[in-house]
C-alpha cells in the first residue's frame, strides 16, 4: 500500500471526496495535564480477539481489547483491502500502540494506560455508529479514561 | 474516525485523532487531529521502529497540551524512514517441481513455508494467521470448491461460504507475509503485496477464484469478490 498522495487519481479522489458527515460545532472538552492522563485506544483497523465474532461488512460495533490481551491473540477482520497490512503482520504496535503507550507511562510522559481499548471496523459511514459510540464511552468513563487515541487504518 | 471523536468528545471524554487522509479530516473538523504522511494502513509510520512510533505518538498526544477552543489540525513534518534494503530484498525461490500438478502448487509453497514460519513465530511470538478459524491445512483445502463450482460448507455457520473464503484469503496473507517479512531485512510493503500477488500460487489462486465468483449469480459472491479477496489496485 502507499500513502494518499501517491495513490493513481481515481483511487486517491475516491478516498478524499467521500461522504463525510458535517457537524455544526465541535466539542472541546478539557482534561488534566498530559503526565496525569488516562489513555485509551480507540482504532478502526477491524481488531477482534480470536474468540470474537469476526467483523462483516456493514458492522458499526465495536470489540474491546483488553490491555493485558496477549499480542498474538489480537486479529484483524477488517473487510476491506484498500490499506496496508503488513505492518500489522510484523508489529501489532503499528496500529495497536500498547506497548509504546506504556513506555510513554515509564517516562511521565502520560499517567496510565487504560485497561480496556476498542475497535471499530472503519471505511464505511459512520452512521449507525453513535449507539455503540455510547456504551463504549461509558465503559471508558468507568475506566476513569481521559485521553481516547483514535488511529485509523 | 472523526466522526467517532465528535461523538466521544460531546460525551465528555477528550479525543485527538490520527488523520491519514487530510480532506476528510478538513471537513468533519474533529476536536484535535494530526494529518501524517504515512502509508494507509500505518497510522504511526513504519513497523518495528519504536523510536519513530513513540515520536509520532507524542506528537498526536500533545494536541491536549494545546489550549484552543477551536478544532486543532496540526501536520506531521516528517515522513517515515526509506524502506532501506527494500529494492534488493528477496525471497527464497519456491523449489521447483515439472511435475507438479497445478492445484498442488499451493500446498508445495506452503510445505517449504512452513519451517520458516515456525522459526519467524518462534521469535516473535505472534502470529496474526487464524481469522478463519481453519489450520492452514484446512484452509488450503477450502479454496478448491471454489475453482470447480462445488462451494464448501462455510466454517463458521453465520457465515456466507464467500466470507469463509474471504477469511480463509486473509489468513494465507498473513502466514505468507508474516513469513516473507522474517527473511531478508527490511522490506516495503509494496514489495511485499508484488511477491505474493505475482511470484506465488497462493497470489495465483486467489486471483482466479475472484475471476470464477465475479461471474456468479450469488450476489454476495460477487461483492465480496469485486472487493475483498484481490485488492482492487491489483486487478
Amino acid at each position: 500500500m502507499v500513502r494518499l498522495a501517491d495513490l493513481p487519481d481515481h483511487l486517491a479522489n475516491r478516498y478524499a471526496s467521500a461522504d463525510c458527515p458535517v457537524f455544526e460545532a465541535t466539542p472541546m472538552v478539557d482534561g488534566p495535564p498530559l503526565s496525569d492522563r488516562r489513555v485509551a485506544i480507540i482504532s478502526s483497523a477491524g481488531l477482534n480477539l480470536r474468540n470474537q465474532s469476526r467483523f462483516l461488512g456493514g458492522d458499526k460495533d465495536c470489540r474491546a481489547i483488553p490491555a493485558a490481551t496477549e499480542p498474538s491473540d489480537i486479529l484483524m477482520s477488517h473487510v476491506s483491502l484498500g490499506f496496508d497490512r503488513t505492518g500489522f503482520y510484523q508489529d501489532l504496535n503499528t496500529v495497536f500502540p500498547i506497548d509504546r503507550l506504556r513506555s510513554l507511562v515509564d517516562e511521565g510522559f502520560i499517567g496510565s494506560v487504560s485497561d480496556t481499548h476498542y475497535s471499530f471496523m472503519g471505511g464505511s459511514s459512520p452512521d449507525g455508529m453513535e449507539v455503540h459510540a455510547d456504551e463504549m464511552v461509558r465503559r471508558l468513563r468507568e475506566d476513569n479514561v481521559s485521553a481516547a487515541l483514535l488511529l485509523p487504518v | 474516525m472523526s466522526a467517532l471523536a465528535h461523538y466521544i468528545e460531546q460525551r465528555g471524554i477528550p479525543t485527538a485523532a490520527i488523520a491519514l487522509i487530510r480532506p476528510q479530516a478538513e471537513r468533519i473538523s474533529p476536536p484535535r487531529a494530526l494529518w501524517v504522511p504515512f502509508e494507509l494502513g500505518r497510522p504511526l509510520g513504519p513497523p518495528n521502529n519504536p523510536s519513530f512510533q513513540l515520536k509520532v505518538l507524542k506528537a498526536l498526544l500533545s494536541l491536549f497540551a494545546q489550549q484552543s477552543g477551536t478544532p486543532i489540525l496540526d501536520d506531521y513534518p516528517v515522513n517515515a524512514p526509506d524502506d532501506v534494503g527494500g529494492a534488493h530484498w528477496q525471497f527464497p525461490d519456491f523449489p521447483e517441481n515439472p511435475d507438479v500438478v497445478p492445484g498442488r502448487q499451493l500446498r508445495e509453497e506452503i510445505e517449504f513455508l512452513a519451517p520458516i514460519y515456525r522459526r519467524a513465530l518462534a521469535k516473535s511470538g505472534r502470529t496474526t494467521f487464524g481469522v478463519s478459524g481453519l489450520t492452514v491445512e484446512q484452509a488450503i483445502e477450502y479454496i478448491p470448491g471454489f475453482l470447480e463450482g462445488a462451494w464448501p460448507a462455510s466454517p463458521n455457520p453465520d457465515w456466507h461460504p464467500v466470507q469463509g473464503l474471504r477469511f480463509v484469503a486473509d489468513d494465507l496473507k498473513s502466514y505468507y507475509l508474516e513469513t516473507a517479512a522474517s527473511v531478508g531485512g527490511i522490506v516495503s510493503s509494496s514489495r511485499l503485496a508484488d511477491w505474493f500477488w505475482d511470484e506465488t500460487a497462493a497470489g495465483n489462486v486467489l486471483a482466479a477464484v475472484r475471476s470464477i465468483l465475479l461471474r456468479n449469480e450469488d450476489e454476495i459472491a460477487v461483492d465480496l469478490a469485486e472487493g475483498a479477496i484481490v485488492p482492487r489496485s491489483r486487478v
